[in-house]
C-alpha cells in the first residue's frame, strides 16, 4: 500500500466541485454523510498505519441529513477517547465544519491540518510498520466500538442528554461524557484481554501485564467476560487457571 | 425583441411567455422560413407562393432590421459593428470580444442599450457621442441617467466625420465639433458643423446606433412608399395598396414602440376580419374593438373625488449594487441546492445518476435485537420496528444517509452501496480509484 500520512473522510455535501486541490500525501474519501462514519471505520484506518484522519462534515445547523454533522460530533468524541487509549494522540483525529459559502480550499484545511501533526512526527508508522503494541490497541479498540455497549450508548446520547431516559430524567452532557468514558476504558481493556486471550490462552497474572492493570481488575474482567461467553477456561496450569478466548458469533 | 433589447431591459422569458400564449391561440408558427425570394435550400416563401396555397390575406409585420450606416469613410473597417447587430450578436450568445475604448454613435435608446451592453462585456471606456446636445436626445431621460450612472461618458455636440483605421482595424474616430442652427422638421434645433473643428478620439471599437431601416429588397415594389424605405398602408384599416394584404408594426410606420406596433397588429386583425368576412373595411369598422370596459356604472365613477399622489419612485440599482446581488444570489442558489431531502422529483434529471448515490439502508433480520437506536436516530423517522419487534426500513423515506449503519449495536445495518467496507477501501486507496 502506498504509504498516505493523512486520509480525510468528506461528507459529499461540503465541496460543490469534483475539482478538488488536495496535497499528495491525503486520500480523500467522500461519505454520504459524515454521520455516516461508524468509529470502527476511523481506527481501522490508523490500524492501516495513516498518521491523521480528518473528518469534513458540514457546518451546523446545515446538514442535508437533518443532524448527522452533530451526530459525527458524538462519534468524534468516543474515538478521541479510543485512539487515546490505543497510545495514539487524540489530536490525530479532526472534525472539522466547512460550509459550502466558504471560500477556502479543502487544501487550506489539510494544509493546517498536517501542520498541526508535524507535532506528533507525523506517521506513526515506524519503517513501514505500524508499533505491534499500538496494533494491538487500535484492533482492541475497533472491536470495542464495534461492540454493542460502546455503539449503544452513542446511539443514544442524543436521547438520553437532549430528550430524556426511560424514566423522564435529561442526563447532563458532562455526567454522559463521564459514563462514557469510564464505558469506554472499560471496554477497551475487555477486548484487549479478548483478542490477546485469542491469540494465546493466558493466565490472569500474565494479562495483568500486559494490560497494565491490577490482577483482581482483570479477574473482574474475565468474570464478565466469561458471562457473555466471550472467554473461557482453557486448563488449569498448576493452580493457574488459562483462559482462552471463544470465537463471537 | 428577443435579439434587439438587452434583457436587463426587457427579460427573455417575457417575450417566450407572449409568444406561448399566441401560438396556444392555435397560431401556427412557422420559423427558419425566409420570406421574398425561392432559394433551393430551406424554406421560402413569397406572397405569390403564399397566395397559391391558398391564403387569402397577409400581414407583413418584418419590422425594421437593419441599421442605418454612417456613411463616412472607414465605415468598413474591423471593428465597426451596428448597433442592432451588436446587440442581436450579444442575445444569441455570440462571444464577442469586447475591446478597452468603445464608442458609441446616436443619441436613441438603442444607443443607451448597446453603451451599457458594451461595459457590462467589460469595456474600460466607453463614450456616447452625439451630435445635438443633451435635451434633444431621443432617448429616454431615465435611461440617459442610468447609462451615465454607470459610468459612461457623453461627449455633446460632436458628429463623425471618418474613421481611422490601422492595419484594417480602427484605431481612432475624427469628429467635428457642431453648434445648434435652427429647427428641422423634426422641431428639434438642427447640428451645424464648426468649421475646421476636427479632432479625435483614439477608440477600438465603434457602435453606430444612429436608427433602424427596412430590409424592403424582399417585398414587392409595389407595396412601398415613394421612397422605398417603408410600406405604404392605409392608416385606418393597415392595408396595403394590394388588396388582401395588411402590414404593421415598424414597416409600416417607421421605428417605434413595441406597444404601437402591439396596437397596429390588433387593429390590422380586425380589418382582417372584417375583409375575410366580406365587409368594407372602413364602414363596417367598430371603432370600440380596443376598449376594455371593467366598471358597469361609469357616470358614479366620474364623480368620485381622486387624489393622485406622483408614483413612488422605483430604487435604482447601481452596475455594481447588480454584480454583488448576483453573487450574492448564486452563492445562495448554491447553498439552497445543498438543503436538498432528495425526495426525488429531480429523478427526470439524467444528470443525477452521476451525482447522486442513491443509498438504501438495509436491515439483516437475524441480527437485529430491536433495541430501537436506529429508529431513534433516523432523522427521517425512515426506520420503525415492526410487529415482529425487528427494525425495518421504509425505503421510500430512507435518504441514505447511513447513520443508523453507524450506530447499530449489532452491526445488524449496512448500506446498501456506501458499506463500512467500501469507504474504508475508499479511505485507502482513493487515488487508484479515481
Amino acid at each position: 500500500m502506498q504509504e498516505k500520512k493523512i486520509v480525510c473522510f468528506m461528507c459529499n455535501m461540503v465541496f460543490c466541485t469534483n475539482e478538488l486541490q488536495v496535497p499528495e500525501n491525503t486520500n480523500v474519501a467522500r461519505v454520504q454523510c459524515i454521520g455516516q462514519m461508524d468509529p470502527t471505520v476511523v481506527l481501522d484506518v490508523f490500524a492501516n498505519g495513516v498518521g491523521g484522519v480528518m473528518l469534513a462534515g458540514c457546518r451546523p445547523p446545515d446538514c442535508h441529513f437533518v443532524d448527522g454533522n452533530l451526530q459525527a460530533e458524538r462519534a468524534v468524541k468516543m474515538i478521541k477517547k479510543l485512539i487515546s487509549l490505543s497510545g495514539l494522540d487524540p489530536e490525530r483525529v479532526k472534525l472539522v465544519w466547512v460550509s459550502p459559502l466558504d471560500s477556502g480550499d479543502l487544501s487550506d484545511y489539510v494544509k493546517t491540518f498536517s501542520e498541526e501533526l508535524k507535532e506528533f512526527g507525523g506517521s506513526p508508522l515506524k519503517g513501514g510498520k505500524l508499533n505491534s503494541k499500538t496494533l494491538l490497541n487500535l484492533m482492541a479498540a475497533k472491536s470495542a466500538a464495534s461492540d454493542f455497549r460502546l455503539r449503544v450508548l452513542l446511539g443514544r446520547e442524543e436521547q438520553l442528554t437532549e430528550i430524556v431516559n426511560a424514566y423522564g430524567e435529561k442526563v447532563p452532557q458532562g455526567e454522559f461524557d463521564v459514563l462514557l468514558n469510564d464505558i469506554a476504558e472499560t471496554e477497551f481493556v475487555r477486548h484487549k484481554i479478548h483478542l490477546l486471550t485469542r491469540a494465546k490462552p493466558l493466565s490472569v497474572k500474565a494479562l495483568a501485564e500486559q494490560v497494565d492493570l491490577k490482577p483482581s481488575d482483570v479477574l473482574c474482567h474475565i468474570v464478565e467476560l466469561r458471562r457473555k461467553n466471550m472467554i473461557a477456561l482453557d486448563h488449569v496450569e498448576g493452580t493457574t487457571p488459562i483462559y482462552k478466548a471463544l470465537e463471537v458469533k | 425583441m428577443r435579439y434587439c433589447i438587452p434583457d436587463f431591459r426587457l427579460e427573455k422569458f417575457v417575450v417566450a411567455n407572449e409568444i406561448a400564449y399566441i401560438r396556444d391561440l392555435g397560431v401556427h408558427i412557422e420559423t427558419g422560413t425566409e420570406f421574398g425570394r425561392t432559394c433551393k435550400s430551406g424554406k421560402s416563401c413569397t406572397l405569390e407562393s403564399l397566395k397559391n396555397e391558398g391564403y387569402k390575406a397577409v400581414f407583413i409585420s418584418i419590422g425594421t432590421q437593419k441599421g442605418m450606416g454612417l456613411n463616412i469613410p472607414g465605415e468598413d473597417l474591423e471593428g465597426v459593428i451596428d448597433a442592432v447587430d451588436f446587440l442581436g450578436a450579444i442575445a444569441r450568445g455570440e462571444n464577442l470580444e469586447v475591446s478597452k475604448k468603445v464608442a458609441i454613435i446616436g443619441g436613441g435608446n438603442s444607443a443607451m442599450d448597446a453603451a451599457r451592453v458594451a461595459k457590462r462585456l467589460g469595456a474600460d471606456e466607453v463614450t456616447v457621442l452625439y451630435r445635438r446636445s443633451r435635451e434633444e436626445m431621443p432617448a429616454l431621460p431615465d435611461e440617459v441617467a442610468a447609462t451615465e450612472k454607470e459610468g459612461i461618458k457623453f461627449q455633446f455636440l460632436v458628429a463623425p466625420k471618418q474613421i481611422i483605421g490601422e492595419n484594417g482595424k480602427v484605431k481612432a474616430v475624427e469628429c467635428l465639433h457642431m453648434k445648434l442652427g435652427e429647427p428641422d422638421e423634426s422641431g428639434r434645433r438642427r447640428p451645424v458643423p464648426v468649421s475646421s473643428s476636427e479632432h479625435q478620439y483614439a477608440v477600438n471599437l465603434i457602435i453606430p446606433a444612429l436608427g433602424q431601416t427596412a430590409e424592403t429588397s424582399c417585398l414587392p415594389p409595389e407595396l412601398l412608399d415613394e421612397k422605398g424605405r417603408l410600406v405604404q398602408v392605409d392608416p385606418l384599416t393597415f392595408e396595403t395598396k394590394v388588396p388582401g394584404i395588411f402590414a404593421g408594426g415598424d414597416i409600416a410606420t417607421g421605428p417605434a414602440s413595441i406597444i404601437e406596433a402591439v396596437s397596429a397588429g390588433k387593429k390590422a386583425a380586425a380589418s382582417i376580419h372584417l375583409y375575410l368576412s366580406g365587409k368594407d373595411l372602413r364602414k363596417a369598422r367598430d371603432e370600440n374593438i380596443e376598449e376594455t370596459i371593467w366598471a358597469k356604472n361609469l357616470s358614479g365613477l366620474k364623480k368620485k373625488q381622486r387624489r393622485y399622489e406622483a408614483r413612488e419612485e422605483k430604487p435604482h440599482l447601481s452596475l455594481e449594487e447588480v454584480v454583488q446581488y448576483l453573487d450574492s444570489a448564486k452563492r445562495n442558489a448554491m447553498f439552497e441546492s445543498f438543503r436538498c431531502l432528495g425526495c426525488g422529483p429531480c429523478a427526470e434529471c439524467l444528470a443525477s445518476h452521476e451525482l447522486c448515490e442513491g443509498d438504501k439502508a438495509v436491515v439483516e433480520e437475524s441480527q437485529c435485537i430491536g433495541c430501537n437506536v436506529c429508529a431513534v436516530i433516523c432523522p427521517y423517522e425512515a426506520i420503525k420496528k415492526n410487529e415482529n419487534e425487528i427494525a425495518q426500513v421504509d425505503e421510500t423515506l430512507c435518504k441514505g444517509c447511513g447513520v443508523c449503519a453507524a450506530r447499530c449495536p449489532q452491526n445488524a445495518i449496512t448500506m446498501k452501496k456506501l458499506t463500512n467496507q467500501r469507504i474504508l477501501s475508499l479511505a485507502l486507496n482513493a487515488q487508484e480509484d479515481a
